[in-house]
């Protein structure tokens, strides 16, 4: 960085922190465009397609959907892991790269981060739903006194569950709260109506840029992130667990911590590149998220996408070698049994379409790399339906052996699901600034003291 | 301390405005040794080394954030242990009732639960947050500040503060643009409910 | 040879630096010859000589080679993340990675005792007579079978050795000729590609050896994280010994003058902390997954390891390899201060060494833990050769890559 600020002139810094600032700020400013609102009814259609399912569902039970016995554990469980691990992808971008002092992060980290509080709402849906009278949810899920003196079960990974995402979600929503409140303050400065100063003002909680506050910010921000950090291989771990644990073949191996976090991280990166493309183009951030960056994340891409391709292997590998005889069924029945077609689409879309990535030119090029990171958010849901579904449809006794269909209402809360996560987004990309402005600002060349570190 | 007394004419304090971060952080440490306590720098962005000049103590939350942390992890194994062994003992799964292993993942989580809820109430508490009446947020200033200038404030409460001394203060460390800055008034209410003291320029 | 731009002094004291360089290569002789002579009275005394033997071996050999793969991955992983803090603390990295060179020596008194593995009683899988009616012993037969066993692991020594050429050689190859920048600026980058898929490559390669050197010894018994958990001790093992290096070297004035300063170390604290944490993460999951499903085929593994007097090895190694360094660098003055570094880096070592033992020894007699004499041969030939090693490095080859172009960015490093 040092090297950077000397080669620039240090009086273009003020100009290039403006132009960064009208470029984040314009979409909050200004009338939204026919594209945005285009994409908003669209987005509302679909979440409206969701209360529609979610309302019936309640109404007629959980027998509207596909689950059924031996498949006890149907779409909900598997949109549940898919919704959770995109979130990590925010929550790495905004930590473990803060962490890293990987600086390009700043660009990005801001919309990952409300990708993540997002993808966590959309995620939790799903199982409170399945719990079938969700407005009692809390009492089931949380340990409250109650009239039957009884406790939740802290032994069972699906309390961890509960522990590690609620966790999850609240330390994602203060992280970004916490990095929103400068840049709402600049919000707040910027607004020309008294009602939209009053509002963001408020958001902002008094926020005047004081270096006392700042010295305490930045602490609590490298907190956050050291905080994150092992939080979000914990939640991922805990959902991981919540198969791992049990005594079903293909569910109980002792890899999937590790390999759930890479998977995770893989979906997470695909969905922030896939939405990062469509931001770019839509609120002309091209000067702001730079191809370089985006590269990068192709680069985590094709790393998390080995990682993955690693433990399908050692999977395989080790289910032989057991010599287990249902180990060896479960993975053979994957590769050849009626959902052959999901495995494969799993093992070709995860490890095999990523390695396009190894070409520079297709990392580079939105419209090249724009069809491996859809396949690549495919592959990771059919990966979670191969895990819940195919160890599951085949039991022990083959006179517990069933199949699993998804019902019109699974198929509608999934793409419904879409929609809540797209609004919620649109709605953001309309009233907070997308980009970290003010810690972007801090990286602009010159905008920090040339004397470098000799106040240190 | 009377509403008419103060009005307009009645001073918060009073802000230089600096161009270059160089500029503030030479500014910031001479009135450092100027001797001031009741001043602050406000930047649009966290300036390196301004803690430094500014002579702030590192920051207290980290180790609070910690303490936080191990005692929810503590208060969180110990609630797991007294309701599955004490409270309401129930067998599952053959599993003993004090299943520590089965404690760590939501020991590890209690953990981070706290200590991040800690910190953000830290960040609250240590920011002066939740305080919407800052002399600086009507004024001109504050645009600035949160754009792309550096300004000192320094404030009325300060035993110092004469506007006279502090333009001479701030101009000697090189401020070019210093301004006062009137007491905060919320729609035309007195400035004496907000505990700020005005002393007339 | 030194770089123009760099207005510091590079060398600070050469004949001090000698005498401490033949000082080391004294000690390490010594050791060296020590560990040898009592491994090798190891093979006269006792009821079980041979297997006695056999066990200490493969415990010293997999210590000594986890560092030097350990060290060749760091290396790799610098390189293809194209870090520039790590460049002017390379060469002690490459002087680890090095030594996988004398560490296929070490492979071959392994193979010599599973290929009479009758007799050494190593791994149960290549003692015929516990193979036969054993139906997943003879099922794993393809697998496990001391000729694929050998086969395999020379093959993947090769690879190593062949990666290892391929990253560390371009470096050392400067060194000694010295090379024109755009010439050095060229081999980076392709050095660059050589670590990206060589990433792959280590994994399986680590892999399969983790099942075989290690998993292999209870031949029933399988975990799929257990590669991992053997990468994880590996890193930060590797991580301990270039950073115990680092301070060596630096003190000795072989790091120049000032080139390597605290904002450099402070990486070595947060990833030692980092893979500290990580190896805890995959012990704790793969005991925490085995305990609660409670199969028998897999919890026999730990119910060698916590009965007839394991569980206080068990109690200890979660002590000295995880609790201990953990909170020795967590302050972040630990992370950037040499004696904290030190002692976590001698734990984490301990630990290691813990580990391996706890790993492979219960197979040796799951009847209580052995230690006598004959476990400390092993102990003392690996660091003699480890240290010989480092000697002979250091006497070859400057410990400063001034050839590199970003050589002069990376004494600039800061945090």
């Amino acid at each position: 960085m040092t090297a950077q600020a000397t080669t620039m002139t240090p009086t273009s810094a003020p100009v290039a922190m403006n132009r960064l600032e009208d470029d984040v700020f314009q979409p909050l400013e200004s009338f939204p465009t026919g594209r945005w609102l285009g994409a908003f009814f669209v987005a509302g259609g679909l979440a409206t397609l969701f209360l529609v399912c979610f309302f019936y569902t309640i109404i007629q039970g959980i027998g509207v959907w596909g689950n059924n016995n031996p498949v006890g554990w149907g779409f909900a469980i598997v949109n549940f892991v898919f919704w959770i691990g995109i979130g990590h992808a925010g929550t790495l971008i905004s930590a473990i790269l803060f962490l890293l002092r990987q600086r390009w992060r700043t660009s990005i980290a801001r919309f990952a981060e409300a990708m993540t509080v997002f993808a966590v709402i959309c995620a939790l849906v799903f199982p409170l739903l399945h719990t079938g009278r969700p407005w009692l949810a809390a009492y089931w899920l949380l340990p409250l006194p109650n009239a039957n003196q009884i406790w939740v079960n802290f032994r069972s990974p699906l309390l961890w569950d509960v522990v590690a995402v609620g966790t999850y979600g609240l330390v994602s929503f203060m992280f970004w709260y916490t990095g929103l409140l400068p840049d709402l303050a600049i919000a707040r400065d910027r607004a020309r109506h008294p009602l939209r100063k009053a509002l963001y003002g408020l958001l902002t909680l008094g926020w005047t840029g004081s270096n006392r506050a700042w010295s305490h910010y930045e602490k609590a921000y490298l907190l956050f992130a050291g905080l994150s950090t092992p939080l979000v291989v914990s939640v991922h771990s805990v959902v991981s667990f919540d198969f791992a644990t049990s005594v079903i073949p293909g569910w109980h191996t002792t890899v999937f911590p590790p390999y759930f976090v890479a998977g995770a991280v893989l979906s997470g990166f695909a969905m922030v590149c896939t939405l990062i493309l469509f931001l770019r183009k839509f609120f002309r951030l091209e000067g702001v998220i730079a191809e370089g960056h985006v590269e990068l994340m192709n680069k985590v891409i094709i790393a998390t996408s080995m990682m993955v391709g690693y433990a399908y292997f050692i999977e395989l590998f080790i289910a032989w070698y057991s010599g287990v005889a249902y180990e060896r069924f479960v993975f053979l029945n994957r590769a050849i049994g009626p959902y052959a077609a999901g495995y494969w689409t799993m093992v070709i879309c995860n490890v095999l379409v990523p390695q396009l990535f190894w070409v520079k030119k297709i990392r580079r090029t939105p419209m090249l790399m724009f069809p491996v990171v859809i396949l690549v958010n495919v592959g990771m849901w059919f990966e979670r339906f191969v895990i819940v579904v195919t160890s599951l449809h085949r039991d022990y006794l083959p006179s517990s052996w069933g199949m699993y269909r998804p019902t019109l209402v699974d198929v509608g809360l999934f793409v419904g699901s879409f929609g809540v996560f797209f609004t919620l987004l649109l709605l953001f990309c309309r009233f907070l600034p997308t980009v970290a402005v003010s810690e972007t600002k801090a990286l602009v060349p010159g905008a920090q003291s040339q004397g470098g570190h000799q106040h240190e | 301390m009377s509403d008419a007394t103060y009005q307009n004419e009645a001073l918060a304090g009073a802000i230089g405005l600096f161009d270059e971060p160089d500029a503030l952080l030479h500014a910031a440490g001479k009135v450092r040794d100027a001797g001031y306590t009741e001043w602050d720098c406000h930047t649009p962005y966290p300036v390196h080394g301004l803690d430094q000049a500014m002579g702030l103590r590192p920051s207290p939350i980290p180790i609070i954030c910690l303490l936080a942390g191990f005692g929810g992890a503590g208060l969180g194994f110990f609630f797991m242990w007294w309701t599955s062994v004490v409270d309401y003992p129930v067998l599952i799964g053959g599993k003993p009732l004090f299943s520590w292993p089965a404690f760590i993942p939501p020991t590890f989580e209690f953990f981070v639960l706290f200590a991040a809820l800690t910190t953000f109430a830290c960040v609250l508490f240590f920011c002066r947050l939740f305080r919407w009446h800052s002399p600086l947020h009507d004024a001109d200033v504050m645009r600035e500040v949160t754009t792309t200038r550096f300004g000192i404030v320094l404030k009325a409460e300060d035993a110092r503060f004469s506007w006279t001394e502090a333009q001479r203060l701030l101009a000697e460390a090189g401020c070019t643009d210093i301004r006062p800055l009137p007491v905060w008034q919320a729609s035309g209410s007195a400035a004496g409910e907000h505990d700020q003291e005005g002393v007339r320029p | 040879m030194s770089n123009p731009d760099l207005q510091m002094p590079i060398s600070a004291d050469p004949p001090a630096a000698e005498n401490r360089q033949s000082g080391l290569h004294r000690a390490a002789l010594v050791l060296l010859v020590a560990g040898v002579v009592l491994s090798l009275l190891t093979l006269f005394v006792g009821e079980t000589p041979l297997r006695r033997f056999a066990f200490s071996y493969l415990w010293g050999f997999v210590f000594f080679w986890a560092i030097a793969l350990g060290a060749l991955f760091f290396v790799a992983l610098q390189h293809l993340t194209g870090a520039v803090w790590s460049v002017v603390v390379r060469r002690p990295a490459e002087m680890f990675a090095a030594m996988l060179k004398p560490c296929l020596l070490l492979f071959i008194p392994l193979a010599l005792l599973t290929l009479f593995g009758a007799r050494s009683g190593l791994f149960p899988w290549a003692v015929p007579e516990l193979v036969e009616g054993d139906a997943l012993l003879e099922m794993k037969r393809p697998y496990l079978n001391v000729w694929f066993f050998v086969v395999r692991g020379g093959v993947f020594f090769g690879l190593w050795l062949l990666y290892a050429r391929k990253i560390i050689g371009p470096s050392l190859a400067a060194e000694t000729e010295g090379a024109d920048p755009t010439a050095t600026a060229l081999a980076g980058t392709r050095v660059r590609g050589i670590s990206a898929h060589f990433m792959p490559v280590f994994a399986l390669t680590m892999s399969f050896v983790a099942i075989d050197w290690v998993m292999s010894l209870e031949p029933h018994w399988f975990s799929s994280i257990f590669p991992a958990y053997i990468w994880s001790g590996m890193t930060v093992s590797a991580l301990a010994a270039i950073t115990l290096a680092v301070v060596w070297l630096r003190r000795n004035g072989f790091l120049g003058a000032g080139l390597v300063r605290n904002d450099h170390m402070y990486n070595f604290g947060a990833l030692l902390f980092a893979f500290t944490c990580f190896w805890a993460y995959l012990a704790v999951s793969q005991f925490m997954l085995i305990w609660y499903a409670n199969i028998p085929e897999e919890t026999v593994y730990f119910v060698h390891r916590m009965e007839h007097g394991w569980l206080k090895w068990t109690i200890l190694l979660g002590l000295l390899r995880f609790v201990l360094p953990f909170f020795l660098l967590l302050p972040r003055w630990a992370k950037q201060n040499d004696r904290a570094l030190v002692l976590a880096s001698v734990l984490i070592l301990i630990g290691q060494w813990l580990d391996l033992y706890w790993l492979i020894y219960p197979q040796y007699s799951e009847l209580g833990p052995v230690f006598g004499w004959q476990e400390v041969a092993p102990v003392l030939w690996v660091t003699g050769l480890l240290l010989w090693c480092a000697a002979r490095f250091i006497g070859r080859y400057g410990m400063l890559p001034e050839g590199d172009p970003r050589f002069a960015q990376s004494v600039q490093f800061h945090l």
